[in-house]
């Protein structure tokens, strides 16, 4: 498990926090409220302003690099790939371990590994497909797939399914699904139909008001997400589901 | 592939035989061929080699920093090297001894641009440039004062070959100091070249992964520096090629660096041959390699950088 001990983020923002794996965490705020610079902090690329990170009482910059590959993984938004590679030679990028010296050489089961990754996520067609050459939506699942490689015991995934169409939207809603039973999983989100029907045991992060308080999935009410959002929004129930509605003030109007 | 492989490597060997050819005591087919050869070898051997290293360094260099507008003589490295050089030659060092002193000189020139942008903004692609650019002319505004305030030593040495560039002092000892240091950081970036594929991603993801992506980086610089500092220090600042030839390679081979390697190193070996060529036989007189590099770079280097600015998502 994560602790994060009376953490102040570059942004001011206050954490005091206890992450713990075969958990769904996910972080929401408003733009700017500093969603992914709790996930940089977290992935140690952010040096937080005051308090301490700790992974099972040792400070999480003084880990072993090994230690530390096996325990977080980071998917960062989306990025423009500079260069040329195969979305398969991307994606054994994951398995790259610390203690690999000048010869990068990979496993039989590493490949065996990336195959089923590829499989699992439906886009075992892009296989030998140059990376510059995916779209959007596709290289967030590459990206995603080489997040998986990594075996983390914790993912930080920053808004994965953002770009993501309702196919590989279910199918990445079930991988995570699988994730949890073994993993911890910490995404940030801007999706509320996403998150408002996650299961029930969902742990949600909402940054407001320079602090971070921790509610169940079920706690979230139309009052809390408008303030937590600064807008009218209403939930309702259909079919089970609940759905969020807003209010839309800011329109401008033409006439 | 296989085919355009195939082409690129009868070019070379074409480029190899032209330069060859061409020359002030006639050509392949007189009759003091032994003679000629003698001569000649050396110093088209040597050139082939200079632009094989020119070309791989600054390929290295833009894989690394994630930047096509980047190489060894605008990051600063190929200025302090010929500074380090001239200097040391004021000294009388021996001539075994100035790559060692010119990779020294080039790599702390090439650390200290990176410190200072580092300093001031880590992501930003045109800083660097711009940095780089100013460190560079700062050196060789140092260079020509010193051509300036000694005229006659600068002449015995030779400071102006190291401001232009020059192939016409290649000899023997030229192509062994290039075999020995030069070959050193081709072993070096070879041993390397899967590294240089990770760069495809942002640093900060292999960060969390727990690799040492600084080590690995300045290691991988300081082979590229080697390659490109022993060129300097045979030839002078030979501009330009190190920074055109990988980006017209990548905008024919779309391929993982283990390919664009060697393409690389034929296709600058190619040019600067072919360059050598028309430098020596353009007018009745031998031109300054680097003045002919630097007339048709910069057009180029525009062009570039303009299809860089274009593609969409590019910030600079």
């Amino acid at each position: 498990m994560i602790l994060l001990e009376n953490i102040q983020l570059p942004n001011k923002v206050l954490v005091d926090l206890t992450l713990e794996p075969n958990n769904h965490y996910v972080i929401i705020g408003k733009n700017g409220a500093g969603k992914s610079t709790l996930l940089k902090v977290l992935a140690n690329l952010l040096k937080p302003l005051k308090g301490e990170l700790l992974v099972d009482n040792i400070l999480l910059n003084k880990l072993p690099p090994l230690k530390r590959n096996k325990l977080i993984s980071y998917m960062p938004q989306n990025f423009l790939p500079q260069g040329f590679m195969t979305v398969q030679d991307f994606i054994l990028i994951g398995a790259i371990k610390p203690s690999h010296k000048f010869f990068i050489r990979h496993s039989k089961d590493d490949y065996q590994l990336a195959q089923k990754l590829l499989e699992r996520l439906h886009i075992a067609n892009l296989v030998t497909k140059d990376i510059s050459k995916l779209s959007g939506g596709e290289l967030t699942l590459v990206s995603f797939a080489r997040v998986l490689m990594q075996r983390a015991l914790f993912l930080l995934l920053d808004e994965v399914e953002a770009g993501l169409d309702y196919k590989y939207l279910s199918i990445y809603h079930s991988v995570i699904k699988e994730l949890i039973t073994k993993h911890g999983v910490i995404e940030v989100s801007h999706n509320p139909y996403y998150y408002l029907n996650l299961p029930e045991n969902t742990k949600i992060l909402a940054i407001c008001n320079n602090k971070i308080a921790l509610y169940n999935n079920s706690d979230l009410s139309s009052e809390l997400l408008s303030s937590i959002y600064e807008a009218q929004i209403e939930i309702v129930e259909l079919n089970g589901m609940r759905i969020p509605i807003f209010q839309d003030n800011y329109t401008y109007n033409f006439k | 592939m296989k085919f355009r492989l195939l082409l690129i490597f009868s070019l070379f060997i074409s480029s190899l035989f032209i330069n060859l050819n061409f020359g002030a005591m006639g050509n392949l087919f007189a009759d003091n061929l032994a003679q000629i050869l003698s001569y000649r070898l050396p110093h088209t051997l040597a050139t082939a080699f200079i632009g094989a290293f020119l070309g791989i360094s600054g390929l290295v260099y833009q894989a690394v920093f994630r930047n096509p507008l980047v190489s060894p003589d605008i990051l600063g490295s190929s200025a302090g090297a010929s500074l380090g050089i001239v200097v040391a030659l004021f000294f009388g060092v021996n001539a075994y001894f100035i790559p060692v002193i010119a990779l020294i000189f080039g790599v702390s020139c090439t650390f200290l641009v990176l410190l200072f942008v580092n300093l001031i903004a880590r992501q930003s692609i045109l800083l660097l440039i711009i940095t780089g650019i100013l460190f560079s002319s700062f050196l060789m505004a140092l260079l020509n004062l010193l051509y300036y305030l000694l005229p006659e030593q600068s002449a015995i040495i030779g400071v102006h070959y190291f401001l232009m560039g020059s192939l016409s002092n290649l000899d023997s000892q030229a192509l062994y100091l290039l075999l020995l240091f030069g070959g050193m950081g081709l072993i070096g970036v070879s041993l390397l070249v899967k590294w240089l594929d990770l760069f495809i991603s942002p640093i900060e993801i292999l960060q969390t992964q727990g690799l040492k992506v600084n080590l690995w980086m300045g290691l991988i610089i300081l082979f590229a520096t080697m390659l490109s500092t022993t060129t300097v220090s045979v030839a002078g600042i030979i501009g330009w090629v190190s920074l055109i030839i990988p980006n017209i390679v990548k905008i024919i081979y779309k391929a993982p660096h283990k390919v664009l390697l060697p393409v690389v190193g034929l296709s600058g070996g190619a040019f600067l041959l072919l360059t050598d060529v028309l430098a020596r036989n353009i007018t009745f007189m031998e031109l300054p390699i680097g003045v002919i590099t630097g007339m048709t770079g910069i057009p180029v280097f525009i062009g570039i950088m303009l299809y860089f600015l274009r593609t969409p998502g590019n910030r600079v």
